[in-house]
């Protein structure tokens, strides 16, 4: 029998933790997920090609010793970087979630995956402290991130991260993330405005808490949508009638590109 | 026979009492005169003298820690009962304990006899059936010394040792939640001495240890609290908590003569040498760097990750950590009944230098030892070297009964394993407690004003204030399950209030489920003071009624138990462990809920200026239960306008270790009591109630009372606020004033919100509960409104101004 | 040995910083105006500049956000600004003592070999404080502020310096 369904691999390496929910979260989309470890990626370097989807999952990479996701960024770019830019261009699906948006930071695939050269950052929140929580975001509607169409204006999804300030290496940067709509998701108020702390949990420069690169196939984002794929994981149960959350659309939406 | 530089023989036949006892002390090995003799005379029989080696792993076996010598020893316990409502006459009982723990706590989970208990009190963690493929562990564990002297390092390599019980469990558990509770000194008390690091710091650094420990091993720190007394000032209490799921098939563990030993994980350095026998000895100011540990998360994480790779490919037959007395006890443990062989030269070393015993008894963090059947030595090591994990066979299982150590070719320990596991003399103890009567407080009369200025105070109190800064520090979500979580938030998503409890939904694990695992914890040294039988109680009772408040299922529930004890030598410390243990029993047996598994932590205690200072007793009681739908779970944020409100339970006048007294500086009073029958009932029904999807919200009256409960519920709820009636209030006579109404802390009440729709069904279900009383609505406002025409009370209060004096009181 | 300080840029918040000031200053031991923190690491093996400047630049520093220093076995001081308002300045080395675990210096051995530098290496980390106080504070004043608030000496070795 010919299996005909989207496959999607998440990158495991020491220090993910994020595997299971993500792999669920794809598989409720219809998916078929394999979990590998980056060693038998270095082993077969054209293994990475078998798949439709690659996702760096949520975690500690390498327990985010020395900067977050920097160990894993500097891992991937000088062992598997022509690999995973080549995949890239060619169009598929890339997310990093909450560590993994850090790696695809760090190591330059985002936001512009043809120069693989770190622009931006992830710094230490505001706060100075780790923050686990609910917040609203802003879905930037005219961007052409194949993973967030099909979302209302105002999502709710957790966030859990100690570094996940975004800053740019200018504010040029800013303007041109703006008019190529690569910001895809702001943090926000409940009622769409600009939110103070905690609601930004970790002072993000214009707010950015998500962004794609130019072809909108490469998608990094410190919220973790695999954390709200069932209408039950919601905080706030009141009247709760859908059977699912945001996060599963985001998932939805990838593989259906692939289809 | 044996090389001087690396092994030294010590000459223990000849030395006299006063030389073992100077002998013990010296070499930390914290074992007693009648324990060093009989040491000695079962080397005169051997006719030889014991090399260090040998001598380090019996002390380590029979270490307090290891063995729980006081909770399984021999205990003649009196008791001295007030007569006549008289605190001067007495009448006194007598009797005797074999083995403490189970003529008490595990007596009761064996007459309880419930089918669906796995694996209780016999292995690293206890089991209770999930479902008909699945079981489910829960372990708690405290780490205070080392927490005392490296906060940050303590906590962690206390939250990885829990995690490590769990992943040694059975064939090994996946976890799927932390659990912390914690005690410390005023977080604005100064250090005590030189040395010592002042409460603030020790909290500081505790969570921080929990948080990156927990958040880099990728399982949810989900339920805990914290308690502030300084009687924890200099001794914190860091109770680590972790539960995991196992298929059933993997519990049961076996291992053969001719299986090999393997090494998995970190590698061996002098880190927390002694640790075992330093757990039993006082703090003071001259305490050994190599008893410190800092752990690794990343480590463990990658023996979780391979290590049940292994466990579902069946290469492996049993497993353990290496905890407290490192391999010694390990592979002690492993091999008590047939035998076992180790060449401590293959143990991978962080550096060189190490003496044999120190590689022996060293507790590095992040190891396990596996044991593997001979034809799948290949298979498993390719397993652990794909993923950089150290993975070492050290060894082999024998039939001979006994302990073999070599080094450089030579054999340098030969024990007998009857004598290292059954040789320690049982000593008899004598411990006594005496009882002391409590009496009512003269009447409480409070204006609207006092009241209110009450409210304030005790929300601002550190013992009753927000505890949102911490938890938010902890990843509460990761792994997707957390269904209830530690916060219940409003809609604003910047209210929230403490959920009772914590329910895990492992929908990633357990495909298709609709079953979930309450976690919830109990725990009110305030109310130890005249007797603890009833802070013991109260523990076991607020831990259900936490779990039931959101959905638990009495009749499915398991229980923990962890003393924290001062120095059990003590005749009356250990007199008030025995007094805790029967309340243990009887709540027990009276709930019908069983103790799975426990730890004790005794010899807290510490000394200043040569004084010697005892803990307050703390006894923990974790509670774990299976809910069949988690769709009937309930939350406590107030859902609706206009629903009615019910109180669950009688309001008596017990407000002795309040909350209350506390903010007021008053005392006396009559400590909550717990009633087992009126409890249990409302327990079973309102389980009922919510599995119909009758409640739309539920909180359970605790610290503070019934109008602190109430202003936690509208906490979480955005534009919502309560009218409530105190007459309304059933109470256990009609002396009680409306203060003493508001802020009495009587165990065994919930407040629950109905639907108006579902009122006739749910007074159906409660008709013949006493104890159930209608008592007011939910108003649109945000609003306190608190009414009485008897008392000339009425308050009506913004909930806004509240939550802000609540949020801000403590904030780092 | 090759000692390595990444620091905060100027105009980056640290936040980090921001805590361990307001940490020291509810002590009351002493009022501190401004606290600068900096990682330490210490690089031992047969390293050249060039390759000691690749592991910084690629490995210890996030790039947007930090620089470092580096000296040749050099445990003084580097360039900070003198304030004339400043009547206090101390500088503050903290290490591990040899033995504790160091998650880190293991993490930092792994990733120099990423790096394609192959020399066997061994790593340590410290933290460094700047405080700066415009009042007149003791050596023996920052002692305390050190051990209650930045060092544990049961497992860490400290060093002070004082500049003004």
């Amino acid at each position: 029998m010919i299996n005909t369904k989207v496959k999607v691999l998440i990158l495991r390496v020491a220090g993910t933790n994020c595997e299971y929910e993500t792999k669920f979260a794809f598989e409720l989309c219809g998916a078929h997920v394999d979990c590998l470890h980056i060693n038998k990626l270095i082993v077969t370097k054209t293994k990475m090609f078998e798949y439709d989807i690659l996702v760096l999952p949520g975690g500690f990479s390498y327990g985010d010793d020395i900067s977050s996701g920097k160990v894993l960024a500097n891992e991937l770019k000088n062992i598997l970087g022509d690999q995973i830019r080549k995949f890239a261009l060619s169009g598929k699906p890339i997310i990093g979630i909450c560590n993994g948006f850090q790696v695809l930071v760090k190591m330059g695939l985002l936001p512009y995956s043809d120069r693989c050269d770190q622009v931006s950052t992830l710094y230490y929140n505001d706060s100075g402290q780790f923050e686990c929580r609910w917040i609203y975001l802003r879905i930037e509607q005219e961007s052409n991130c194949i993973w967030t169409k099909n979302l209302p204006n105002i999502i709710t999804l957790p966030v859990a991260h100690g570094e996940g300030k975004f800053i740019p290496i200018n504010i040029q940067l800013i303007d041109d993330l703006n008019i190529n709509h690569q910001v895809v998701l702001r943090y926000s108020s409940q009622d769409g405005n600009i939110p103070d702390y905690p609601l930004n949990p970790n002072g993000s420069i214009s707010r950015i808490a998500g962004i794609c690169n130019k072809q909108g196939n490469v998608f990094g984002l410190m919220p973790h949508p695999e954390r709200y794929v069932l209408a039950l994981q919601h905080p706030v149960r009141n009247n709760v009638k859908e059977e699912y959350g945001y996060g599963k659309i985001v998932f939805q939406n990838a593989v259906n590109f692939c289809k | 026979m044996i090389k001087k530089n690396i092994v030294t023989t010590i000459d223990l036949l000849n030395l006299s009492n006063d030389e073992l006892v100077n002998f013990s002390q010296t070499n930390v090995l914290s074992l007693s005169l009648e324990e060093m003799q009989a040491i000695q005379k079962h080397f005169k029989q051997l006719n030889r003298n014991p090399t260090d080696i040998e001598l380090e792993t019996i002390a380590q076996t029979w270490s307090e820690h290891c063995k729980h010598k006081t909770l399984t020893g021999i205990v003649e316990y009196t008791e001295l009962i007030p007569r006549n409502n008289s605190n001067s006459h007495y009448h006194t009982t007598k009797f005797t304990y074999n083995n403490l723990l189970k003529e008490t706590i595990f007596k009761a989970a064996i007459e309880l006899n419930k089918q669906w208990c796995l694996s209780i009190f016999n292995d690293n963690a206890g089991i209770i059936e999930f479902d008909s493929n699945y079981g489910v562990a829960f372990k708690v564990e405290t780490h205070n010394h080392p927490s005392a002297l490296e906060p940050y390092g303590g906590a962690s390599t206390g939250i990885g040792g829990v995690i490590r019980d769990i992943l040694g469990v059975g064939l090994g558990a996946k976890p799927l939640a932390n659990t912390d509770v914690l005690c410390f000194g005023s977080p604005h008390a100064e250090a005590l001495s030189i040395g010592m690091h002042s409460p603030k710091r020790i909290m500081k650094g505790v969570i921080s240890g929990i948080r990156d420990y927990g958040n880099r091993m990728g399982i949810p720190t989900v339920n805990g609290a914290v308690y502030f007394n300084d009687g924890y000032i200099a001794n914190p209490l860091v109770y680590c908590g972790c539960m995991g799921i196992i298929p059933k098939n993997k519990i049961y563990k076996k291992v053969c003569p001719g299986d090999l030993i393997l090494l998995i994980g970190g590698k061996t350095g002098r880190d927390g040498i002694h640790g075992a026998t330093f757990s039993s000895i006082q703090l003071d100011q001259n305490t050994d760097i190599n008893a410190v540990q800092i752990g690794n998360p990343i480590i463990e994480k990658k023996i979780l990750d391979t290590m049940l790779k292994a466990r579902d490919l069946n290469l492996y037959s049993s497993v353990t950590d290496c905890g407290a007395g490192g391999l010694s006890s390990a592979i002690g443990e492993l091999g008590e009944h047939i035998g076992a062989i180790v060449n401590l030269d293959t143990i991978p070393l962080k550096y060189s230098g190490l003496k044999p015993w120190e590689i022996w008894i060293s507790e590095a963090q992040e190891r396990m030892v596996l044991v593997v059947p001979e034809k799948n030595k290949n298979k498993i090591k390719k397993i652990f070297e794909e993923e950089d994990v150290d993975a070492v066979f050290i060894g082999m299982f024998k039939q001979d009964k006994k302990l073999t150590l070599t080094y450089d070719g030579e054999i340098i320990a030969d024990l007998d394993m009857m004598f290292l596991h059954n040789g320690i003399p049982k000593p008899k103890i004598s411990a006594s407690y005496q009882i002391k009567l409590d009496t009512i407080q003269p009447s409480l009369e409070m204006t609207n004003v006092e009241i209110i200025q009450t409210v304030q105070l005790l929300l601002s109190n550190i013992n009753c204030c927000s505890r949102e800064w911490l938890v938010h520090q902890y990843d509460y979500e990761v792994q997707g399950h957390t269904i209830i979580k530690p916060l219940t938030i409003g809609k604003n998503f910047k209210l929230c209030g403490h959920s009772d409890a914590t329910v895990i939904f492992p929908y990633t694990i357990v495909k298709e489920t609709k079953k979930c695992i309450v976690l919830s914890c109990g725990l009110s040294p305030q109310y130890g003071y005249n007797d603890v039988y009833h802070m013991a109680a109260s523990s076991i009772e607020e831990s259900l009624r936490n779990a039931v408040a959101v959905g638990g299922n009495i009749n499915k529930m398991a229980l923990l138990d962890n003393f924290c004890w001062g120095n059990p030598n003590n005749c009356n410390t250990l007199g008030s462990l025995v007094r805790a243990t029967k309340a243990c029993y009887d709540m027990s047996k009276q709930f019908s809920v069983p103790f799975i598994s426990g730890k004790d932590s005794l010899n807290n205690e510490y000394f200043i200026n040569n004084k010697q200072y005892s803990i307050p007793p703390a006894l923990l009681i974790s509670a774990m239960g299976i809910i069949d739908d988690v769709n009937n779970t309930v939350t406590m944020s107030l859902k609706q306008h206009g629903n009615k409100l019910f109180l669950l339970g009688l309001t008596r006048n017990e407000l002795g270790g309040s909350m209350l007294f506390n903010v007021r500086k008053l005392s006396g009073g009559i400590v909550p009591r717990v009633y087992p029958k009126e409890s249990k009932i409302i327990m079973q029904k309102l389980y009922e109630a919510m599995s119909k999807k009758l409640i739309k919200s539920c909180h359970d009256c605790a610290e503070g009372g019934l109008l602190i409960s109430l202003i936690e519920m509208t906490f979480s709820s955005q534009h919502l606020g309560v009218n409530v009636d105190i007459d309304a209030i059933g109470t256990e006579n009609n002396s009680m004033t409306a203060s003493e109404i508001l802020f009495s802390e009587s165990n065994g009440r919930f407040i629950v919100e109905v639907d108006y729709n579902n009122e006739l069904q749910f007074k159906n279900i409660f008709k013949d509960i006493i104890h159930c009383y209608e008592i007011g609505y939910i108003n649109n406002k945000h609003s306190i409104i608190i009414e009485s025409k008897k008392h000339k009370i009425s308050i009506n209060e913004n909930v806004t101004g509240l939550f802000k004096i609540w949020q801000n009181a403590i904030s780092w | 040995m090759f000692k390595i300080e990444v620091y905060t840029k100027i105009n980056f918040r640290n936040s980090y910083a921001e805590h361990i000031l307001f940490d020291i200053n509810t002590t009351g031991l002493a009022l501190i105006d401004k606290l600068y923190s900096s990682y330490l690491y210490a690089i031992d093996g047969n390293l050249t500049i060039r390759q000691i400047n690749i592991i910084a630049t690629e490995l210890l520093i996030d790039k947007i956000t930090e620089g470092y220093y580096c000296k040749n076995n050099n445990l003084t001081e580097n360039e900070f600004s003198f304030n004339k308002t400043d009547h206090s300045i101390f500088c503050i080395e903290i290490w591990y003592k040899n033995g504790v675990t160091d998650t880190v210096a293991e993490t930092v051995t792994k990733a120099v070999k990423d790096l394609g530098i192959m020399n066997k290496i061994s790593v340590k980390r410290g933290y460094k404080y700047y405080l700066y106080s415009h009042r007149q504070i003791l050596q023996e004043t920052v002692k305390i502020i050190v051990s209650t608030c930045l060092c544990n000496v049961l497992i860490q070795d400290y060093i002070i310096k004082q500049h003004k």
